[in-house]
């Protein structure tokens, strides 16, 4: 057989680069969606700007490249009172809170279900991924109708004589509690998945011979099963915290108001004026800014990966 | 319409602001009267607007104020009588209460007019200014921003607003909130006549637009007294043609007789002031302003 060359299960001969170029798709969809698409943000962070029409004149040769600008908005989010800084901490305390609910209502459910749901495991499964076949977007709107001064949610609340009808709970007047709730909602999906996939491999065998070995159902969940969980855990949060980083619209349909603005309607505000250049900086720092749990979660993967091949 | 070229045959609801630029920069083509008799039917005042000398590239397409709205079940302020009724934005007994429009030049009129100063000021002083009394408000009154007021009647008592959007809370109410506990008010009708903004939004051809006959016949159609009081059934925002007034509008039902404040006459004009374009480096700090007041909401 020549050198070099693959082999498949029953002898028959591939070339050298057959089985690495089944990585060519996933590397050119890399390239053309995120590579150039970055490229283009840096050379309009820092590029020039139409003097008329204030729109972004994007400078592809890095040499010629304007720091400027970028400098300008980092100096702002270290600037204290500045609405950069009140946007990232509000996103950062909007991120931190609802994905830890996220945990705290995920895990439950997909505990249930990876466990003791029996032979309506499926019908729970799909139900719990229903919410995906509607968009993020229309999801929200509904939430809009729910939260109204005389929606159903303050009519319930009355109704238990947590809330007051004539002067109902304003839920969508600027409340960073709605905008938490809101990520919330429509993130948990995003959570019970991996979880999911995770608490379903753990053996049966392993958790009997907790018992076997004196364990109760608690000592044995946090000894045994929390921990087995654990990489199901940190994908989940990577899953859901992402993507809340950027997200805008749960902010602006929910409460609309300074104090609960976040980092990714500072970046869609600029990006609908004049100010691009503002927002493809804070495109740039937000990434920079996600890269380092991305390293950890990565880091921690292949830790537990090698873990297991040992 | 710089990155994407001419794939639009008409573009519909150009403000002022953006008529030079668009003019300017030939993204926009000169009209043929020709293909539209019925602009004949325009108001005076937009047979040679000022923003368009003999309406070249443009023809009018709604008219509206801005003003203020509120409930009147809940509100129990006079804001007619005030004698500065922009000051209802600030009174922090409707805190979490009060919204306001959001875009760079309607956030910034909001304080410019309070103040009794020009809402195309190009002055830093004056515009910083506007900006600490903004971000006062913001502290205190907690405002949110946006424009969208009809999907959220009941969520407000206050509402900074232009006028057609008002003609569409009837459509939207919630249960149990009659048309009849909404008003209106444009400042420069009120007590203390203080300046309100008017304005008018237009049509425009791109130039390279692949059919501008169609695009010529378009504006004719609309410009049509019939068929522009059936768009203005759905629009909500008032045609400037001389047969369509505020008469035959409240005749027609189109408008609750509560609100009829929102229609506007062409002997309007005079009382307003309009939302001129602004140098580009002016409009880049009103759009700062709006940034650090809103923090992007």
């Amino acid at each position: 057989m020549p050198e070099g060359a693959g082999s498949g299960s029953r002898g028959a001969w591939f070339p050298s680069w057959f089985w690495p170029s089944f990585a060519a798709p996933a590397t050119i969809w890399l390239l053309l969606l995120f590579v150039l698409p970055f490229f283009v943000i840096l050379a309009i962070a820092f590029g020039r700007v139409d003097p008329i029409f204030l729109t972004p004149s994007p400078v592809y040769n890095p040499l010629r490249w304007d720091a400027g600008p970028f400098r300008d908005v980092l100096s702002q989010i270290f600037t204290s009172g500045s609405v950069y800084q009140s946007d990232f901490l509000h996103t950062l305390a909007f991120v931190f809170a609802a994905t830890a609910l996220c945990l705290v209502i995920g895990y439950p459910v997909a505990y249930f279900i990876a466990r003791h749901a029996g032979r309506f495991r499926t019908l729970f499964l799909v139900a719990f991924i229903a919410p995906f076949w509607i968009s993020y977007m229309m999801r929200m709107l509904a939430w809009i109708n729910l939260l109204q001064p005389n929606g159903y949610v303050n009519r319930i609340l009355s109704g238990l004589g947590l809330a007051n009808t004539q002067a109902p709970i304003q839920w969508l007047n600027g409340k960073p509690l709605t905008v938490i709730l809101g990520l919330t909602y429509g993130y948990v999906p995003y959570m019970i998945l991996p979880l999911f996939g995770v608490l379903d491999r753990i053996p049966s065998s392993t958790l009997e011979a907790a018992r076997d070995l004196g364990a109760g159902q608690v000592t044995t969940f946090l000894r045994v099963t929390l921990p087995l969980s654990g990489q199901g855990i940190l994908a989940g949060i990577v899953i859901v915290s992402l993507p809340m980083f950027g997200d805008y619209f749960t902010q602006t349909l929910l409460a609309g108001t300074r104090n609960t603005a976040m980092i990714g309607n500072l970046i869609v505000s600029s990006i609908q004026s004049s100010l691009v250049q503002t927002g493809a900086s804070l495109v740039l720092i937000l990434l920079v800014l996600l890269i380092l749990p991305m390293l950890y979660y990565l880091r921690a993967t292949s830790k537990a990966t090698e873990l297991v091949a040992r | 319409m710089q990155s994407s070229g001419s794939n639009w045959d008409l573009i519909v609801s150009v403000t002022l602001e953006n008529v030079g630029k668009l003019a300017f920069g030939s993204l926009i083509q000169p009209l043929n009267k020709s293909y539209i008799p019925n602009f004949a039917n325009v108001w005076k005042v937009f047979q040679n607007p000022f923003y368009d000398v003999n309406a070249q590239f443009t023809a009018p397409y709604t008219v509206y104020t801005t003003g203020i709205t509120w409930r009147n079940d809940v509100v129990t302020e006079d804001i007619p009588a005030m004698d500065n009724p922009y000051d209802i934005l600030w009174d922090p007994k409707y805190a979490g209460q009060v919204h306001l429009l959001n875009g760079s030049r309607d956030t910034l009129a909001a304080a410019l007019l309070r103040m009794g100063a020009d809402v195309n000021t190009s002055d830093p002083n004056v515009l910083d200014q506007a900006k600490q009394m903004l971000l006062d408000g913001v502290e205190t009154m907690n405002w949110k921003f946006d424009h969208t007021d009809y999907s959220e009647l009941g969520t407000f008592d206050i509402h900074q607003a232009w006028s057609g959007q008002v003609a569409y809370y009837q459509y939207y109410l919630p249960k149990g909130l009659p048309i009849t506990a909404f008003s209106y008010v444009w400042p420069p009708k009120a007590a203390g006549k203080k300046p309100g903004i008017i304005t008018n939004d237009v049509f425009a051809i791109p130039k390279g637009a692949k059919n501008p006959v169609l695009a010529h016949a378009m504006i004719d159609y609309l410009l049509d007294p019939s068929n522009s009081a059936v768009n203005y059934a759905y629009e909500g925002y008032q045609p400037p043609l001389t047969s369509i007034t505020p008469e035959s509008i409240l005749a027609d039902e189109l408008v609750p007789k509560n609100l009829s404040n929102i229609l506007i006459t062409e002997e309007d004009f005079p009382l307003g002031v309009q939302e001129l374009e602004l140098a580009p480096a002016v409009n880049q700090l009103y759009q700062q302003i709006y940034q650090d007041v809103t923090g992007g909401a």
